[in-house]
C-alpha cells in the first residue's frame, strides 16, 4: 500500500491513464470484476467518481455518431455522384 | 442579374477564423477524446493546450459575432419567416433532393433582404444561438472543475458538462461537413466559395422568391 514508486517507474505519458485502456483501471481498481469495470461507459468505475478526458468515451454514443458521420458522407458522396450524372446529361 | 457585398469584410474574417479555430478544435477533440499512446498528430498534451487557446478565441470570435448582429443588418438575415417556415423548409428540401438534379433554379435566390434560405436559417440559428453558446459555455466550466456542481439531473456533474460537450462537437462536426457540401451547390459549383471570399454574389432585384 505505501509502496513509493522510483522517479524512474513515475507515470509521464498523459495517455497512460487519459485513455480507453486506463492505467487506472489496473491501478485504482483492480480490486473490482473485470465485467464491473468494462460495461456501458468506458472505464466505468472510474467515471462513478470522476470524469477523466480519454478515459471517459461511451462506447454507444460514440459509435452512433461514427454511423451518423458515415451515412452523412455516403449521402454526400451519392448526392454529389447524382448531381455530376444529370448535369452531364442535361449539358 | 447584379453583384451585391452581400458578406461585408467583418463577416468573412469572423467565418474564415471560425474555419480555422473550428478545425483545430475539432482535430484536437478527436485527439484528446480518443487518446492512446503513440498516434500521429499533435500528442495529447499538445492538443490540450491548442483546444484550450482556440476555445478561447472562439469565444472572442463569438462575441465579434453577437456583436455585430446587433450592430449590423447582418442579424436580421437569421430570423425565419414564421408564418412560412414549413413551406420554407419543405420547399428547400424537395430543392435539394429533386429540382437540384433537373437544373432548376433555387427557390430561395440571394438578394439584398435574404442572405439564407429557410432551411440556412433555422440550422444557423439552432447552430449559432443554441448550439455553440451551450459549447463555450461548457468548455469554460470545465477550465474550472471544481466549480461544476457534484450532480445534474441524477448524473455526475463533470460528466453531464463532458458528454455534452462531446455530443455537440459530434453534431458541429456534422454541421460542418455538410455545410462544406452544400457549399458546392451554388449556380456553379465555386459561386458560393467566391462569394465567401470576395463578399460579392450575384443576386436577385427586390425579394427574388416565386
Amino acid at each position: 500500500m505505501h509502496l513509493i514508486l522510483s522517479a524512474k517507474s513515475a507515470v509521464r505519458e498523459c495517455v497512460e491513464c487519459h485513455t480507453a485502456n486506463s492505467a487506472l483501471t489496473e491501478k485504482l481498481f483492480r480490486h473490482m470484476a473485470t465485467e464491473d469495470r468494462q460495461s456501458g461507459f468506458l472505464n466505468s468505475v472510474i467515471l462513478n467518481n470522476y470524469y477523466m478526458v480519454g478515459a471517459t468515451q461511451n462506447k454507444m454514443l460514440d459509435e452512433f455518431m461514427w454511423g451518423l458521420f458515415g451515412l452523412s458522407l455516403l449521402g454526400i458522396l451519392l448526392h454529389g455522384a447524382t448531381r455530376l450524372a444529370t448535369g452531364r446529361k442535361r449539358a | 442579374m447584379k453583384k451585391i457585398l452581400l458578406y461585408p469584410t467583418w463577416v468573412r474574417s469572423w467565418h474564415w477564423i471560425n474555419v480555422i479555430l473550428f478545425v483545430l478544435l475539432i482535430w484536437t477533440g478527436v485527439e484528446l477524446h480518443f487518446a492512446r499512446p503513440r498516434t500521429a498528430g499533435f500528442g495529447f498534451q499538445t492538443s490540450r493546450v491548442i483546444h484550450n487557446a482556440a476555445g478561447i478565441l472562439l469565444t472572442v470570435n463569438y462575441l465579434v459575432f453577437l456583436l455585430g448582429n446587433l450592430l449590423t443588418r447582418n442579424g436580421r438575415y437569421y430570423v425565419p419567416n414564421l408564418g412560412d417556415i414549413t413551406r420554407g423548409i419543405a420547399r428547400q428540401l424537395r430543392f435539394y433532393v429533386w429540382g437540384i438534379f433537373r437544373g432548376e433554379p433555387p427557390p430561395y435566390p440571394h438578394s439584398e433582404v435574404r442572405k439564407f434560405n429557410p432551411l440556412q436559417k433555422i440550422t444557423y440559428a439552432v447552430v449559432m444561438y443554441a448550439i455553440l453558446p451551450l459549447m463555450i459555455v461548457g468548455g469554460w466550466l470545465m477550465f474550472f472543475p471544481d466549480k461544476i456542481p457534484g450532480e445534474i439531473i441524477g448524473i455526475q456533474g463533470r460528466l453531464f458538462y463532458a458528454l455534452t460537450h462531446t455530443f455537440l462537437g459530434w453534431l458541429l462536426g456534422l454541421f460542418m461537413m455538410v455545410h462544406i457540401y452544400l457549399g458546392t451547390t451554388g449556380n456553379t459549383p465555386t459561386e458560393l466559395y467566391k462569394g465567401i471570399l470576395t463578399g460579392w454574389i450575384r443576386a436577385h432585384d427586390g425579394d427574388g422568391a416565386k
